[in-house]
């Protein structure tokens, strides 16, 4: 599975929109204090950015779990945990490097982001397209094509003259 | 015995009393029909809590009343809003009312409150931290004297994931006109609420919670939310419709500047000129956007994020939130400043002072045209000259006004008072309805919005029920809302048209605000403002909605009714502080001088108001609303709409 949450802050107008969808749609009420996607803000400054588990590879959470709860879901890609195998130890937690697992108000046991099983609302209902469900190496082309313009600007520059003279 | 579950709203509304150091809660469940929630729970929470008639803006008695309503918090597009009441210091009729995105609306929901009542007077400088049930009154001490942007970065840092509502230094020093901020961009504005809460010792409100708002039917509620925000961001919906998305969302509230400007509506020279200003480029939406625009911004949930941050470079160089066209019409258009970055170093200082931006830009005009007509001299404004356009005045002046230094302690009264002093000449010069200047609106382009501005309780602004079918002058949506095309014609005097146009938009902005929903994206602005069908659209989203959501039925009827019954406690408390006709006749201004300026829609100059004709308007609007000859509405009337306790205190004070 190579498709990830692209997280692009620039675009985050700070609507949080992410997060009242994520526990709608999981949860069945709005609670941004239950939603697996937070949007991490810098309010005075005017900066914000979605935030959610990026889904590791290989990941510390399922390797730490002594419960085995957290398994790989093949159609998604997700790391799923199984609510009922869950401990609520919270290993995952304190391992997981970037605030990915989270525990539940109501249940005390361990959440995450489970990629809707395939098709993120989060991401579908973004107003601005700040997060996007794509491909890891598209994305990555995308970040090439960026750096890789800075070498030709010149010349890039040179051809859009030439065609406005035409 | 558990608590019902109650939907959409939560059920409690939260008291807190600062002298005691207390709080309390009550139920709030039995305001929900007829009054939804939010600025309609307001006023009648208002009208029972305090002595309209007699309570001083400054006194301990005085209350500020915020609310949300029960579409706040929730994915329904632009549920970021909350409304502030109380009896205010800068209109003369007292009453309070402003209305604010971001986020704070939803974190009191989360906190499991639909409303929160602040009563009484801190002994020293005090913030309030509520998390969920915990209900803390803290020490702010160190905070007193510094700006919002600042504070927010400090209680953000100390309670992190909060959300906060701070006051700056206009507000503890009880500039009539200063506000109360959250974020980088968002603002209770209007009539002075920041120095209520000056006046309370009360520096800040910090908020964090983890309730959920549960919905009555959660999967159709999500449906058409999301059928909502399509049809907002649609481009090919209707011209009209689709064009205030586009503009909204690249450029905000400065990309209609030219748009408005067009019908003359733009003021310019503290409302001595209107249309079309040549200089402005530097100020126009997309100019700011282009030039110094860092991002977008938004409220809790709305896909317009009609707000921009920004970054300026050279002597002024800041990182900051806006400006809206409020502000650049305000400090721009209004004082002849066409310098970007001075107007947006101003719009910067008046948020972290914690000025309300069309005040301050209002006092500054009406200096320079008193400066400009030599009724006053720069000793007046210690030393500073008051010539149109002096950025670098209108800079030193800011923190004067905040800090009541020198002759800030004088201009910390605003325009209506200042003028009033000076005398008669100098008060023509104020562009002002019940002491409150008008926000950025030339009310000489358009009779409807004249109308509404004369009427509005607060003061002048077009929040109360600026009508926009008017504006976009669509015969077929004037006839769909009144019965008669001249609703939609600029220039009309029509009795029943205008009163009834503006009657409608009123009650559409109290319904709105009374539900913790932007007005921007349901009436305000030109969405569903393209035909008849848009309009029965919006309204079958709107019962719909809010079915969903509280599990209580509304039809378009009995949501415009509570409309009314909100519109009618707002008049009757500003009756019982003594307004009156008189009070709704247009300024001086607008009665006495034609308006010259620049536009192809409307005639150049516009027309002084005909006072004649005006009065019929407003003989209409009475007769529509209920009231009697001199604005008051009659015991009839206020018992059709249930507010028998209303009229009785009404009636035994008039």
């Amino acid at each position: 599975m190579q498709k990830m949450i692209v997280v692009q802050p620039s675009l985050c107008a700070g609507c949080r929109l992410c997060e009242v969808v994520c526990s709608t749609v999981h949860y069945g009420v709005c609670s941004p204090a239950r939603s697996n996607i937070r949007v991490v803000e810098w309010q005075d400054k005017g900066i914000s950015v979605p935030f959610t588990c990026l889904q590791c590879e290989s990941a510390i959470c399922m390797e730490n779990c002594p419960a085995k709860a957290i398994t790989r879901d093949e159609k998604s890609g997700a790391m799923i945990i199984a609510e009922e195998l869950c401990l609520g130890c919270r290993m995952c937690v304190l391992t997981c490097p970037f605030g990915g697992p989270r525990v539940s108000l109501d249940t005390g046991r361990v959440v995450k982001c489970d990629l809707c099983g395939g098709d993120p609302q989060c991401v579908s209902n973004c107003p601005t397209k700040a997060i996007k469900f794509m491909d890891v190496n598209e994305f990555i082309m995308e970040k090439m094509k960026a750096s890789a313009t800075g070498l030709v600007n010149e010349e890039l520059k040179q051809i859009a003259e030439m065609n406005k003279n035409k | 015995m558990s608590k019902p579950i109650t939907y959409g709203n939560m059920g409690e509304i939260l008291r807190i009393n600062l002298s005691e150091k207390v709080f309390s809660t009550e139920d709030a469940t039995k305001y929900y029909q007829d009054y939804l929630g939010g600025r309609s729970l307001n006023h009648i929470l208002l009208f029972q809590d305090v002595n309209v008639a007699k309570v001083q803006p400054f006194d301990p008695e005085n209350e500020i009343i915020l609310s949300v309503g029960p579409l706040g918090g929730t994915t329904f597009p632009g549920s970021g809003r909350f409304q502030a009441t109380y009896i205010a210091p800068l209109p003369y009729s007292g009453f309070g009312d402003a209305n604010c995105g971001g986020a704070v609306g939803p974190e009191i929901k989360y906190s499991g409150f639909d409303t929160i009542v602040i009563g009484g007077k801190a002994d020293k400088p005090t913030y309030v931290f509520i998390e969920d049930d915990k209900i803390e009154f803290m020490d702010a001490t160190d905070l007193w004297g510094k700006g919002t942007i600042e504070c927010t970065a400090i209680l953000r840092k100390r309670h992190p994931e909060c959300e906060v509502l701070v006051i700056g230094p206009a507000g503890e020093n009880l500039v009539r006109y200063a506000n109360i901020r959250t974020k980088l961009t968002n603002t209770l504005g209007r009539g002075g609420g920041g120095a209520v809460m000056g006046s309370k010792n009360l520096k800040a409100l910090v908020l964090k919670g983890s309730k959920p708002v549960r919905l009555f039917d959660q999967e159709k509620f999500f449906d058409i939310c999301q059928k909502i925000q399509k049809d907002l961001m649609d481009p090919e919906f209707g011209p009209i419709h689709s064009i205030t998305y586009d503009s909204m969302s690249k450029y905000g509230t400065p990309g209609i500047t030219r748009m408005i400007g067009a019908t003359g509506m733009t003021p310019i020279k503290n409302w001595q000129e209107c249309g079309i200003w040549e200089d402005d480029k530097e100020i126009d939406g997309k100019y700011l956007v282009e030039t110094w625009g860092v991002k977008r911004e938004s409220c809790f949930t709305c896909p317009v994020h009609c707000h921009a941050v920004y970054e300026t470079d050279g002597e002024h160089a800041h990182r900051g939130g806006g400006p809206e066209y409020e502000t650049t019409a305000a400090l721009g258009h209004k004082c002849l400043l066409p310098d970007g970055r001075k107007v947006l170093k101003l719009n910067h200082l008046c948020n972290e002072l914690g000025l309300d931006t069309v005040e301050a830009g209002a006092m500054i005009s009406s200096l320079m045209e008193w400066y400009d007509k030599g009724m006053i001299d720069a000793e007046f404004t210690d030393g500073l000259e008051m010539t149109w356009g002096n950025g670098e005045a209108m800079i030193e002046l800011l923190p004067k006004i905040a800090f009541r230094q020198g002759c800030g302690d004088l201009l910390a009264e605003g325009p209506y008072r200042v003028g009033k002093q000076l005398g008669e000449a100098a008060l023509n010069c104020v562009y002002h309805q019940k002491g409150m200047c008008a926000t950025g609106v030339e009310t000489r382009s358009a009779i409807g919005a004249m109308l509404s501005f004369a009427l509005a309780p607060r003061g002048s602004h077009h929040l109360s029920g600026l009508p926009t079918a008017e504006w976009v002058n669509n015969p077929d949506l004037a006839i769909y809302l009144t019965g008669y095309k001249e609703a939609g014609e600029l220039l009309s005097y029509h009795p029943l048209a205008k009163s009834r146009l503006v009657q409608f938009y009123e009650n559409l902005f109290e319904l709105s605000d009374s539900l913790g929903i932007c007005k921007f994206n349901f009436g305000h602005l030109g969405y569903w403002h393209d035909k008849p069908e848009d309009m029965d659209k919006m309204w079958d989203y709107l019962s719909k909605a809010i079915y969903y959501a509280t599990g209580i039925e509304y039809t378009k009827e009995k949501l415009l009714e509570i409309g009314e019954r909100a519109y009618q406690i707002e008049r009757c408390i500003v009756v019982m502080r003594g307004i009156r006709k008189k009070d709704d006749m247009p300024n001086w201004r607008c009665l006495n001088e034609t308006c010259p300026g620049d536009h192809p829609v409307n005639p150049i100059p516009l027309p002084e108001i005909d006072e004649e004709k005006f009065v019929k308007i407003l003989d209409a609007y009475y007769e529509l609303r209920g009231w009697d000859s001199e604005g008051i509405p009659t015991e009839k009337t206020l018992n059709a709409l249930g507010l028998e306790e209303v009229a009785k205190r009404l009636y035994s004070q008039v």
